[in-house]
């Protein structure tokens, strides 16, 4: 145990008061503050994939489907039954937490790794297409528009600030629960799947349960995030489950950093800032995007956040401490076991 | 029904069929040899096609030599796709090498629609007759394209199975510590390996312009089709992604007529939970 607080909280610290700042200085204007908002959402999203790449050490290709779902889910419920959005916010991930079980229990039973990666692309792109085809419930490729923002006494938040600072309240508790899970007797069971899978079992880890709950847990989350922008952009349609959205989340995490709570809510932010600095060159944009996100990857395969914690850490005279690269077998010369 | 529409639909399945074949026999050797998923491999068929319009409608090539010159040229850029996209995340993990991969999509992709835009671009066929066999009309660009396929599937067998290349190969995708206990240079094979995939990719897209048309946006469909096959094929086994491949297309072709248009690729992913519920290693996998 140390009782310092740990360098990731400080960095974690600062964004967000400059996060909370920003809307007041910066980012004055309604299109801006809505950039603000979709970081917000973007790193809830991120966080949730991280569950799945840092903690579990496993990779869910079908991510994206489960924010759509839980966006669907909790317009669906606004737009049809009138419910409110805030009974929408828990259904939303209950929803997508109870499909993530069962497709957790089908793909966890059996694949890990790139198998599972491609698995889980299987299930978000069928549930893609049922988005687009199932046109009475899911409105086809225009999707639902009008969905209702969320009211509080009678006050809808409908303007950007008040969104953002709601939602901003929302990450900062996700982060926290985030960080209890992680310490927790569950966390530390996942984690030890993840450093070694065989040794967790023979020491008693139920290993596909902890991984299926855990996945589980992270399209609850997503789901989540999925309601949190149905209710602010007020629109549904299949894209959200595509994978350009599963696309932005991965990158989210990897740009971020990997295993690091502050990593995706950071990467999220860069990715929102990037690409939207770039949309003055239209359509040269997404060319040089993936020119920048490939150099980010060569130069700091790590991500961002473990980066500067790393500065950090050098400025106090400490050590790196390298971020959470695991090396997934590809060198066993360098890796004897191969597990790390 | 008729016997001629399951002809006609049979016909049709086996073109699309085809392509898969080289598509994912492509995806699947680079998987199985260097445990690779390549996002790119998608964009490298579109690439193919893209070029191929480029060096017959503005250069004035004919279609064989054009079609020529385009998979030397992709096979070639294999070897770079290695060297800036694979290699250097070798070290890290798997993810980081999805996500490198990821990002040459996306700086292919939209170099290419910023370069040709999103329209369709046809090319000259080099013979288009219809034949009419029974009721089933065949297009003699149709029998081309099915041919080469055979003959590129033979050549990537024999070539894995009959030549001291291949069994480096396979050794390599077997155990590549071992590979190098034995003297093998595993990165030429690393190498080779990503031109003969590229190549392949390169020829799937050379090939759909003789049924199709070329647009930029025919890399994604194809990589998620792709992966069906090799999922339900086994990760990993080449020929077993041949057979998968064919059958794939034939089936979605005949679902397409009979069952429902809107769900043709959802019929692919529905296949692929099935078999992966019943046989989670794949149809040709091992344990």
């Amino acid at each position: 145990m140390r009782l310092t607080v740990p360098a990731g909280w400080w960095l974690g610290g600062a964004l967000l008061v400059v996060a909370a700042l920003t809307p007041l200085f910066v980012f004055t204007n309604t299109y801006n503050r809505g950039l603000l908002v979709l970081i917000i959402i973007y790193a809830v999203a991120g966080l949730s994939l991280d569950y799945i790449m840092g903690e579990m050490g496993q990779f869910s290709f079908g991510h994206a489907a489960f924010w759509g779902f839980g966006a669907y889910v909790s317009a669906k419920l606004a737009l049809d039954l009138g419910i409110s959005p805030w009974i929408g916010f828990l259904a939303a991930p209950v929803a997508a937490g109870l499909v993530g079980l069962l497709i957790g229990y089908i793909a966890l039973r059996r694949t890990r790794g790139l198998e599972l990666a491609i698995v889980t692309l299987g299930f978000g792109v069928l549930a893609w297409t049922v988005a687009l085809r199932w046109r009475p419930v899911t409105g086809g490729p225009s999707g639902l528009r009008q969905v209702p923002p969320p009211s509080l006494f009678g006050w809808e938040i409908r303007s950007e600030l008040a969104y953002f600072y709601f939602s901003l309240l929302l990450l900062l508790g996700i982060v926290f629960l985030l960080s209890r899970l992680r310490t927790s007797r569950f966390g530390r069971g996942v984690r030890s799947i993840h450093e070694n899978e065989d040794l967790a079992k023979s020491v008693g880890v139920a290993a596909t349960k902890y991984y299926v709950l855990a996945f589980s847990f992270a399209c609850a989350l997503v789901g989540f995030s999925g309601a949190l922008y149905a209710h602010h952009f007020r629109f549904v349609n299949p894209n959200l489950l595509g994978l350009d959205y599963m696309f932005i989340f991965l990158i989210v995490v990897l740009v971020g950093g990997r295993g690091t709570l502050w990593g995706p809510v950071l990467g999220s932010a860069i990715f929102v800032l990037v690409s939207e600095w770039l949309r003055a060159l239209q359509e040269y944009r997404f060319v040089i995007f993936g020119v920048v996100l490939l150099l980010v990857v060569l130069f700091m395969p790590i991500g961002v956040f473990p980066a500067l914690q790393n500065v950090a850490r050098r400025m106090r005279g400490g050590k790196d401490a390298g971020g959470d690269v695991t090396p997934g077998g590809q060198d066993p010369v360098l890796e004897p076991g191969g597990a790390g | 029904m008729s016997w001629d529409v399951i002809g006609q639909q049979l016909w049709n399945g086996l073109l699309n069929g085809s392509i898969y074949v080289i598509f994912a026999a492509g995806l699947s050797l680079v998987f199985g040899v260097m445990r690779v998923i390549n996002m790119a491999h998608g964009e490298l068929t579109m690439l193919g096609a893209m070029l191929l319009f480029t060096v017959t409608d503005l250069v004035g090539l004919a279609y064989f030599p054009g079609a020529a010159l385009v998979v030397l040229v992709m096979a070639l850029a294999g070897f770079l796709v290695n060297r800036v996209t694979v290699r250097p995340f070798l070290g890290h993990s798997e993810l980081v090498v999805i996500l490198s991969t990821v990002a040459l999509s996306f700086v292919l992709l939209n170099g290419s629609l910023v370069v040709w835009g999103s329209g369709p671009k046809g090319v000259e066929k080099p013979f288009n007759e219809i034949v009419q066999v029974g009721g089933v009309y065949i297009t003699t660009a149709g029998l081309l394209l099915v041919g080469v396929c055979f003959a590129a599937v033979m050549g990537l067998y024999l070539m894995l199975t009959h030549t001291k290349l291949g069994k480096k190969t396979r050794a390599t995708g077997q155990n590549l510590l071992g590979a190098r206990l034995i003297g093998i240079n595993t990165t030429a094979i690393y190498d080779t390996t990503l031109i003969v995939a590229s190549g392949l990719a390169a020829l799937a897209g050379v090939l759909i312009v003789l049924v199709s048309s070329a647009t930029p946006n025919l890399g994604q469909p194809l990589l998620i089709t792709g992966f069906a096959v090799v999922i339900v094929a086994g990760m990993g086994n080449v020929a077993g992604a041949v057979a998968v491949g064919l059958f794939m297309g034939v089936t979605e072709a005949l679902f397409g007529q009979f069952v429902s248009t809107y769900y043709r690729q959802g019929y692919l992913y529905v296949v692929m939970i099935i078999v992966l519920l019943l046989r989670p290693q794949g149809l040709f996998g091992r344990k």
